[in-house]
């Protein structure tokens, strides 16, 4: 049975570093779960989390639920993914909360094995560093994302607001003054100019922008 | 002469946006259709303030959507755009154009100048929160040095394209927006009056009166104008409890207390504000113990609230 879970157990980067021994050792402690699809196994503000999450097969998404109760999908979690070490490190609750979206298994470790496992080998820290780096850099990426199409609606939306007081919403405003207000370059904010004039949003004249 | 007349935000929270401002809006062209404005220059000054206006809200605009994301870093439960730009600008603009009524020596010292000071360093005054443009950093963890930052998103908001228009004094402008701005630091120590007694100095002797003055305005525009939100209390408090314990877990309740002791803080800091901070002010602003944001005040210490 523990030369499976050691094969498993290879198979995820984090201990890939490890020798069989340390392996066998963590494979004492590691638990086979299953999840069907669209079960919940972490809830978000879950107060005392105590497990690792090592998903072998299967995918998750992780989302948080906002105050008026919509989601917002943070990731995909694929195979070969660890969740729910950031609860246990910084014994906080759930930042968010993990849904299986098809059939999946996963290897669980107690909170405490997890913390004991990462004090005794450096190795297995560096690594976990390194994803946690890696998932930080796709956050900011896709917030920079987020951010980038928010000049989109926000260039639009000081055009709506400004045109309630220039007749015929006809807006005298030059593109700097734009980028100024929406807080871009002028260059995007061009960008973005022709973009609705593109789609029939607005209409560029000679220092007036038009919104039809 | 009697009492001066003086109106004050009327909108609750989640109040349309689109209402909100074209109240700000209204507001402003009544400020601008005031004498101490050339008539020549109206046009010119109302869209500068816009235009200054819009910028201060956009400012906020990433903040709201992470915040209303669900993402734990946007935080500002008490210090968003609804309180940072409209409730101070507008009562900022209210508060001056009351001033402006009385048409005796105290508003005699304002000029222009002061006049769209007074408003810029209301919309600016919590910028500072959202002015680093760090996508993972902790909004409400800025508190300590926001009221600085505010100061820099006001100068660099003030640079081209956005300078002021012919014939405002750029540099007096500046000078004044800084002076109130630094009214907002909240509790206002001694040290914060040494602070500003120092930009004072470095004034002409004869924009010193007019600095005090604005300073005072906008102090009372962002202290005073939000604690007169009866819809807000006790969620005033709440919010920033919930602001502050986002910055540093358990800050906000050791500050303001538990849920049981909210009420009792309630109440001290309405006597706070209208015995020993802005309460005087209006007062002397508005000649009068009887002005609407008085009144308010009086309704929120009253016991069967």
């Amino acid at each position: 049975m523990n030369e499976e879970k050691i094969k498993i157990l290879k198979s995820f980067d984090l201990f890939s570093d490890l020798t069989e021994e340390e392996l066998k050792t963590i494979a004492d402690y590691i638990q086979k779960k299953e999840f069907l699809a669209k079960t919940i196994f972490i809830s978000q503000d879950e107060e005392v989390p105590d497990v690792v999450y090592f998903i072998y097969k299967g995918l998750a998404r992780a989302y948080r639920t906002t105050e008026e109760g919509q989601e917002v999908n943070l990731s995909i979690i694929g195979e070969g993914e660890v969740i729910g070490e950031m609860g246990v490190i910084e014994e906080l609750p759930r930042s968010a909360t993990v849904e299986a979206m098809q059939n999946t298994i996963a290897y669980v470790l107690t909170g405490k094995n997890f913390v004991d496992l990462l004090k005794k080998h450096p190795q297995v820290s560096i690594t976990l560093l390194k994803s946690l780096s890696k998932r930080l850099r796709k956050l900011t990426g896709r917030m920079e994302d987020i951010m980038s199409k928010n000049i989109e609606e926000r260039t639009l939306g000081a055009l709506r607001i400004l045109s309630r007081f220039f007749p015929k919403k006809e807006i005298l405003l030059s593109h700097e003054e734009l980028a100024t207000i929406v807080g871009a370059t002028r260059a995007r904010v061009t960008e973005v100019l022709d973009a609705l004039r593109k789609t029939g949003k607005i209409k560029l004249q000679h220092r007036k922008i038009r919104l039809l | 002469m009697g009492s001066i007349e003086v109106e004050h935000y009327p909108f609750k929270t989640n109040e349309p946006e689109h209402i909100i401002e074209n109240a700000v809006f209204v507001q402003m062209k009544k400020l601008v259709d005031e004498p101490i404005f050339e008539l020549s220059d109206k046009e010119s000054i109302l869209q500068w303030l816009q235009k200054h206006f819009l910028k201060a809200r956009f400012m906020f605009l990433d903040e709201e959507y992470l915040r209303t994301s669900g993402l734990k870093n946007a935080n500002l439960f008490y210090h968003g755009k609804e309180h940072a730009v409209y409730q101070t600008t507008y009562d900022a603009i209210t508060v001056t154009r009351a001033i402006l009524s009385r048409e005796d020596r105290l508003s005699s010292h304002l000029s222009a100048d002061g006049v769209v000071a007074i408003v810029l360093a209301a919309m600016y005054h919590d910028a500072g929160f959202v002015y680093q443009k760090n996508l993972l950093m902790n909004f409400a963890g800025i508190s300590p040095f926001h009221v600085e930052e505010s100061k820099r998103a006001a100068m660099e908001s003030l640079k081209h394209p956005l300078e002021p228009p012919y014939p405002l004094d750029t540099e007096k402008i500046r000078k004044f927006v800084l002076i109130g701005i630094h009214r907002t630091y909240f509790p206002y120590n001694q040290e914060r009056k040494e602070e500003e007694k120092k930009l004072i100095d470095e004034l002409l002797r004869a924009d010193k009166k007019e600095a005090q003055i604005i300073g005072l305005a906008v102090q009372f525009a962002d202290l005073g104008g939000q604690t007169a939100r009866i819809d807000q209390n006790p969620h005033g408090l709440i919010r920033l409890r919930d602001e502050m314990n986002a910055w540093i877990p358990n800050l906000g309740t050791k500050a303001i207390g538990e849920d049981h002791e909210l009420e009792t803080k309630r109440r001290e800091f309405i006597e706070f504000v209208v015995k020993k901070t802005v309460g005087k002010t209006g007062n002397a602003f508005f000649k009068t113990y009887d002005h609407i944001f008085a009144r308010e005040w009086s309704r929120a210490l009253a016991p069967s609230r």
